[in-house]
């Protein structure tokens, strides 16, 4: 009897009411008592026959109350197999918890409503089904935390919203939850589970030892379409064009027309055709109006995902890349005039502090980090060589030569994978730089391949990471590569700012190379260009430089703060003004995620060792699978079980009487 | 009816365990009985006149002489005087089922002799002849039939000597008596009748077939009338030494069926051969029972 388990096992102890027909048959039973009679003749045979039988309908009499009493203990204490999972839905002291999830793909229009809509319908269902007694807690995003599920009762949070799912959080709360509870909890999944939304339940069924029922209820369309519009390229300057691209997924747009909307103006206009899966690039000449302001382009016909019909675009923008600059004397103030040099609007103006000033929050709101000259490893430091502690950086080690190898060389070098020691080569006679091939990423804004002005005296060798830029005797000056925590390393092997070594920042190749180096570090760590999504958590491009920013939505209202906070984002799509406190104020256009109209489904796939555990259904299969939980046929057994007893009981009892 | 008066109302069986002699016991009775009777009309088997006695209120109608009373406007009873010409056998059961008492007082036998004891008395008094027949699985004792007080004696003698024991082959038995039967007489049989019925019947028959006028004292315990019992029992039968487990209640049914039956047979065999029978149970009074047997004898045509 392994498989059987109760949901109310206290009950259980009622099973010594099982004693008293048992007491009453002993206490009924009477002493055999001696009778010396005249004559036995009419008490043979039959009568010994009929004692038996009695004695026999006797027992089974007291079998079958003893039945009664057990089968009505096993109808209190809700007996179920252990062998069926999903039996925890009938536990009337159970806990099952739901999750909806909320992301904007849910907002997909079927003739039967929002697929949020039919995950809230599921969910009336499931707890109009469970027993009165089960508790249904569902996911309040807003709270991050699950609460009871009460009917009719409007969340305070909206039913989709615009950001990655957050089902890894309601996963946490549901292990929280699940530690705090002594019954066995049930955990019910509504989503159309896209890609990304599927692969996380499936790490989440292996990672978790799951041995209590989840059930994924599959809410994707049957045959999804979606027309979908994006810009590519705002207008720029005197470019009177806007570059955007249709696309068409499930279902060939025949006929489409895209206007483009500058504040109440419609400053552009075109009709587009594209067949089924595919997209189809559009320029659209644009009015004056649109090319210094900001706008949405639109898409009709609307579609079942409208997210992605309008998109909003801000002419001329650029994201300005922070620059700080750790050294510990006055040798890389060249670094700084080259950055000022190259475009202002490109970058912000570079801030340096020494070594030992550096804190994590000046690495953390950093873009570029360049170590000049430095002999010592300062402490903060230590985060660039740790994983996940910072986002994706390009970091520029320039080495210091004038006391030899540095120990912080060293670290870095080690980090880089490089176990040998570097060795400061000197060079018989002064070396130039050449570009190592004329693909390089760097080529472009180089005059020459070859800049006979540099003069190299000493160098490291070997440098760790690919060959950016060559000396003339085929070492390297500058090598690049990612290390595991995803920060662009730029080695040079002779220092950067001013020194002895080289005379680098005293010719016409320093400020270019400084400009492709750092270029290649950002498109290497994919900085550039900057994309604002919608419910995306963003670093605070404010953050730890003391300054904030105040953001208005197109009509001027105040949407956010940014001040000390280390992350930022918006809740929806649109243009904002980002006004930064003593800085000039910029538009920024707000996508909607593209990842959610992709429409690409896939159901959870359980391992081996969760696939007992874990249904996948459909709206349908789930309302089945509801059906099977109201006729629970194991208590209608019961029921029935007992109905026979008592029958049974009755007709012994009546014979008994008669007899 | 007459009913008993105050002085044979101790005449039960409780009463008279004590007294040990049968003789003295019998002479109770029977004396009981005719004091009780008090100017009864009972004047015995034979039919000649004796002499006439006034009537007394209460008695049946049917007793006055009617013609002395067109005569003289008086009315007087009829008495006649007995006559010997009667052959009478008491034939008495004495298998070890007589000896069954449910209760510590008189058992079927005790209960049976006592009630022979009293006929023979009451025979010999009325100066008719009586034998006694006592059978278990077969004769056991027989003392043919005699008037005499000595006849008297001798049958009380052979009751007090004898005991119940061995099977009871009552059919058989009474079967066997009447082999030995000539004249035409009576016979009463006093007896428990646990046998098989069709062999019962037979010996009755034979009986009649004897021209033997016919009285059957069909004795019985009172439990073995009302048999009620209701905890388990583990019956053993005092004559097969046979044991029968089963609880009262079925026991009750099957008794109760099985007697029923039994009876049925017996009954209607006495009525089809004109066999006078009476149940008695030994918890009566003895001058009931004899009273009752006596009526019927004195109501037959």
């Amino acid at each position: 009897m392994s498989w059987l388990a109760f949901f109310r096992p206290l009950f259980l102890w009622a099973m010594l009411f099982a004693a008293v027909p048992i007491l009453i048959h002993f206490f009924q039973r009477r002493r055999t008592i001696r009778l010396d009679f005249s004559s036995v003749r009419f008490l043979r045979e039959a009568a010994v026959k009929a004692s038996r039988r009695k004695r026999l309908r006797r027992l089974l009499l007291l079998l079958t109350r003893i039945a009664i009493v057990a089968v009505i203990v096993l109808l209190f204490a809700r007996p179920y197999s252990r062998f069926d999972p999903f039996g925890s839905f009938r536990n009337p002291q159970g806990r099952t918890f739901a999750w909806i999830d909320p992301t904007i793909s849910m907002d997909y229009r079927t003739d039967a409503g929002t697929l949020a809509a039919r995950a809230r319908q599921g969910l009336a269902s499931l707890d109009s089904t469970l027993v009165h007694s089960h508790e249904l807690m569902v996911f309040e995003p807003c709270a991050g935390a699950f609460d009871v599920y009460e009917p009719g009762e409007e969340s305070e949070c909206e039913p989709v919203r615009h950001g990655p799912t957050n089902l890894g959080e309601a996963l946490r709360a549901f292990r929280r939850e699940r530690m705090r509870g002594t019954q066995l909890p049930s955990l019910v999944l509504f989503s159309d589970f896209q890609e990304g939304t599927a692969a996380l339940v499936d790490t989440f069924l292996l990672s978790d030892s799951v041995f209590y029922p989840v059930v994924c209820v599959w809410l994707a369309p049957r045959h999804p379409y979606n027309y979908a519009i994006r810009v590519g390229g705002a207008p720029e300057g005197p470019s009177p064009y806007l570059e955007c691209t249709v696309c068409a997924t499930g279902r060939e747009l025949a006929s489409g027309e895209v206007s483009v909307i500058s504040g109440a103006l419609r400053t552009g206009h075109e009709r587009v055709a594209v067949p089924r899966n595919d997209s189809a690039s559009l320029r659209i000449e644009t009015s004056a109006a649109a090319r210094n302001a900001h706008g949405a382009v639109r898409l009709v016909p609307a579609d079942p995902y409208p997210h992605d019909n309008v998109d909003h675009f801000v002419a001329r923008t650029r994201d300005a890349v922070r620059v700080l600059i750790v050294c510990d004397d006055a040798s890389c103030f060249p670094i700084a005039a080259a950055l000022g040099a190259i475009d202002g609007s490109l970058w912000y103006e570079p801030r340096t502090l020494g070594s030992q000033e550096v804190r994590f929050e000046d690495l953390d709101s950093a873009d570029v980090i360049v170590l000049a000259g430095l002999s010592r490893p300062a402490r903060a430091l230590q985060a660039l060589f740790a994983r996940r502690s910072l986002d994706a950086k390009v970091v520029v080690f320039s080495p210091a030569m004038d006391h030899g190898e540095s120990s912080l060389t060293r670290d870095v070098f080690r980090h880089l994978g490089v176990r040998a020691a570097p060795e400061i080569v000197r060079a018989e006679s002064p070396l130039s730089a050449v570009l190592p091939d004329t693909i390089s990423v760097l080529w472009r804004g180089f005059p020459l391949a070859r800049d006979r002005s540099v003069a190299v005296d000493r160098y490291l060798a070997p440098v760790p990471g690919d060959v950016l830029v060559r000396l003339s005797n085929r070492a390297a000056l500058a090598a690049g590569t990612v290390d595991s925590a995803g920060h662009c390393w730029i080695v040079l092997a002779t220092p950067l700012g001013i020194d002895p070594s080289n005379n680098l920042a005293e010719t016409g190749f320093y400020v270019p190379l400084v400009d492709r180096l750092l270029s290649f570090g950002l498109s290497s760590v994919g900085a550039r260009p900057h994309e604002w999504i919608a419910g995306r958590i963003e670093r605070n491009p404010y953050y730890g430089r003391g300054v904030g920013a105040h953001v208005f939505d197109v009509n001027g209202k105040p949407v956010a703060q940014w001040s000390s906070q280390p992350t930022v984002g918006f809740d929806g799509p649109g243009v904002f003004r980002v006004q930064p406190r003593g800085e000039a104020a910029y538009w920024v256009a707000v996508h909607a995620d593209p990842a959610e109209a992709r429409l690409v489904y896939r159901r959870p796939q359980p391992g081996p060792a969760a696939k007992r555990f874990v249904k996948v259904v459909d709206r349908e299969g789930f309302e089945e699978f509801l059906a099977s939980i109201r006729g629970s046929s194991r208590l209608n057994l019961l029921w029935v079980v007992l109905g026979l007893l008592i029958v049974l009981e009755i007709l012994l009892w009546q014979r008994r009487g008669r007899e | 009816m007459n009913e008993p008066k105050s002085g044979v109302s101790f005449l039960t069986p409780e009463h008279l365990t004590p007294i040990r002699s049968l003789n003295l016991r019998a002479k109770i009775i029977v004396e009981g009985l005719i004091a009780g009777l008090h100017r009864s009309p009972y004047h015995g088997f034979s039919a000649e006149f004796l002499e006439h006695r006034p009537y007394l209120p209460g008695e049946s109608i049917r007793n006055i002489d009617w013609r002395k009373f067109a005569r003289t406007d008086r009315t007087v009873v009829r008495l006649f005087e007995d006559e010997t010409n009667l052959y009478a056998r008491i034939l008495l059961d004495k298998s070890a089922s007589m000896g069954f008492s449910s209760r510590n007082g008189m058992n079927k036998y005790d209960y049976a002799r006592t009630i022979a004891a009293s006929l023979a008395w009451i025979f010999v008094r009325q100066r008719d002849a009586v034998g006694l027949v006592t059978f278990d699985d077969s004769i056991d004792a027989a003392l043919p039939p005699r008037s005499t007080n000595v006849q008297l004696k001798n049958i009380i003698a052979c009751l007090e000597n004898s005991a119940p024991s061995s099977a009871t082959r009552c059919g058989a038995a009474i079967d066997s008596a009447a082999h030995g039967i000539h004249k035409r007489g009576m016979c009463v049989l006093i007896s428990d009748l646990f046998d098989d019925p069709r062999s019962i019947i037979q010996g009755l028959r034979h009986l009649r077939f004897k021209r033997q006028d016919t009285v059957l004292i069909w004795l019985l315990d009172p439990l073995e009338v009302d048999f009620r019992r209701d905890a388990p029992l583990e019956v053993h039968d005092v004559e097969s030494d046979e044991r029968v487990f089963l609880d009262g209640e079925t026991a009750e049914r099957f008794y109760r069926r099985g007697m029923r039956g039994h009876r049925e047979q017996i009954e209607e065999a006495c009525r089809e051969l004109e066999i006078d029978w009476e149940i008695v149970t030994t918890d009566e009074p003895f001058h009931g029972a004899l009273m009752r047997v006596l009526e019927k004898r004195r109501r037959l045509p």
